[in-house]
């Protein structure tokens, strides 16, 4: 163990040279210290999936929105570091959504905001899943459009999604109302194996007009994408699933979720 | 790099956690945290709820409560009959010892006895966590397990502290003496920082003071649980205290 501190973007943050992150392989490195630290600066929401998250009943912090008739068992497991299992039910077009139970997070000029998920979908069948791991304001059912179709066309959001195709059609989208801006293919899966996805969505002044909303994949920044701070409502933070047309039951394995917001 | 404050501590070498990178408490992509102050009830034997289970003999007497008491301190009672027993234990086998995921673990527990040197008490972690994880009649814990814990037992004030994997268990490490209802943090230093280590290095703690440390073997071992612990000697009704559990493992 030889934990140093390292400057990035003028924040000052720690690496360990036996346990990581190495330079600029973790998004938590343009996160302020103290944000995780001083409750004064920013809110922390962290679950590392210790217990059940609840059921489609509210239970916690998390509530499920899902069809009904899935076979598989929701359960915790018996893995390191906290994963719990949540299946999606295997018609097609049938799907679920672990999603915050508040709108708690809101893109406001110079009130930055950082996510990250740790998430492996686990295929039914072959390049069918759709998925969706990010904040949205329309926590309910058909965040994913039906068909392949991705997210839906209206809601204030940022995330990752990927459709119902190839495991190399991970895409980035902000969106302002009917306004998005979409990247596809940005990056590949493999069914069963997890991916740090994240999102670094910068707006340090109170002027602000735009936010840039910087992805990172396993701690490495993509291509980012600018969203309007004008009109956008409150979201909560969504990770879903929907079946694709060769109706297997897909499933998410998720590791943890961590937000931070400066609050003042 | 670690942090101590004048006034406010930890001294140098006062704290289990200055062996603990700085990055690994704030990082989820580094490390996971499991870390409960207590502040609410953590469920009962029949409606499990949050992070725990619970297994224990029915009919204590007394009550479980999070007590009126600084920072957060929930008490569980253990039934009085020879070899009830009470645990409570993290719902989900959520570590395992793997070469290069090093872990730490603490707690700070206060184990109260029902009448002097009467109990036995455990803390730790292990893959084997339920019902007569500690044997009946003073026999400490049982004998096939995987992980490593703290115990004392009914008529013995010698703290003690073992690793094991499966049947084979290290020699146990004395760590002081145990005081009923004294609060004592009880930390567990997992060192592995290979992949190819066969072995990690467990340091015991006791207040943040290292102990005499144990190897134990990687190979084999089984996903763990977080437990701790009372059994009754037969004399009166045991219980503990607990005030924190936090624990950090190396996520990749």
């Amino acid at each position: 163990m030889q934990t140093r501190a390292y400057w990035n973007n003028y924040n000052m943050t720690f690496r360990d040279e036996t346990y990581g992150p190495s330079a600029g392989s973790s998004l938590w490195q343009t996160c302020p210290l103290v944000a995780h630290l001083d409750p004064s600066v920013a809110s922390v929401f962290y679950d590392d999936f210790w217990s059940l998250p609840g059921t489609a009943a509210t239970d916690g912090r998390w509530g499920i929105t899902e069809d009904a008739g899935k076979t598989g068992t929701d359960a915790m497991q018996d893995q390191r570091g906290g994963v719990w299992k949540l299946f999606c039910g295997g018609t097609d077009n049938e799907e679920t959504y672990l999603h915050s139970v508040a709108e708690s997070w809101i893109l406001t000029a110079g009130y930055s905001v950082w996510f990250e998920a740790r998430v492996a979908v686990v295929e039914g069948s072959t390049n069918e899943a759709n998925f969706w791991i990010g904040f949205t304001d329309v926590e309910s059912a058909n965040q994913i459009a039906d068909n392949d179709g991705g997210p839906i066309g209206t809601y204030d959001g940022v995330g990752f999604f990927k459709t119902g195709t190839a495991l190399t059609t991970v895409g980035f989208e902000t969106s302002n109302a009917g306004v998005q801006s979409t990247s596809t293919s940005q990056w590949t899966v493999v069914s069963s194996a997890f991916r740090n996805y994240g999102c670094w969505i910068k707006t340090e002044s109170t002027s602000d007009t735009v936010a840039v909303c910087t992805p990172y994949v396993d701690g490495t920044a993509g291509t980012a994408h600018n969203i309007t701070l004008s009109g956008l409502a409150e979201m909560e933070f969504v990770i879903g699933l929907k079946t694709g047309n060769t109706d297997a039951e897909d499933a998410l394995l998720i590791d943890y979720v961590k937000v931070v917001q400066i609050r003042n | 790099m670690t942090f101590r404050d004048v006034n406010l501590g930890p001294a140098e070498n006062a704290s289990f956690w200055q062996t603990c990178p700085l990055v690994a408490h704030f990082d989820p992509s580094v490390a996971s945290t499991f870390y409960d102050d207590f502040w609410v009830q953590p469920g009962t034997k029949a409606a499990a709820s949050g992070n725990y289970l619970i297994v224990e003999d029915d009919s204590a007497d007394g009550t479980d409560a999070v007590l009126d008491a600084r920072g957060g301190q929930y008490k569980h009672f253990a039934d009085g009959d020879d070899n009830d027993e009470a645990y409570l234990i993290s719902c989900a086998e959520s570590w395992i010892l793997t070469a290069g995921y090093s872990i730490w673990m603490e707690a700070r527990v206060a184990f109260v006895e029902g009448s002097t040197n009467a109990g036995n008490f455990l803390v730790g972690m292990a893959d084997a966590a339920g019902a007569d994880m500690i044997a009946d009649d003073g026999g400490g814990p049982i004998d096939t397990y995987d992980g490593a814990c703290f115990w004392n037992l009914e008529g013995v004030l010698t703290r003690s502290f073992e690793t094991s994997n499966d049947t084979t268990q290290s020699t146990a490490t004395s760590c002081g003496s145990h005081v009923s209802g004294t609060f004592t943090n009880y930390g567990i230093w997992f060192k592995t920082e290979s992949t190819s280590d066969t072995v990690a290095v467990c340091t015991p703690y006791i207040n943040g003071v290292a102990y005499t440390a144990r190897n134990l073997t990687l190979s084999g071992l089984e996903e763990m649980q977080f437990v701790v612990g009372a059994k009754s000697n037969g004399s009166a009704e045991e219980s503990f205290i607990v005030d924190f559990v936090k624990i950090i493992q190396i996520r990749n």
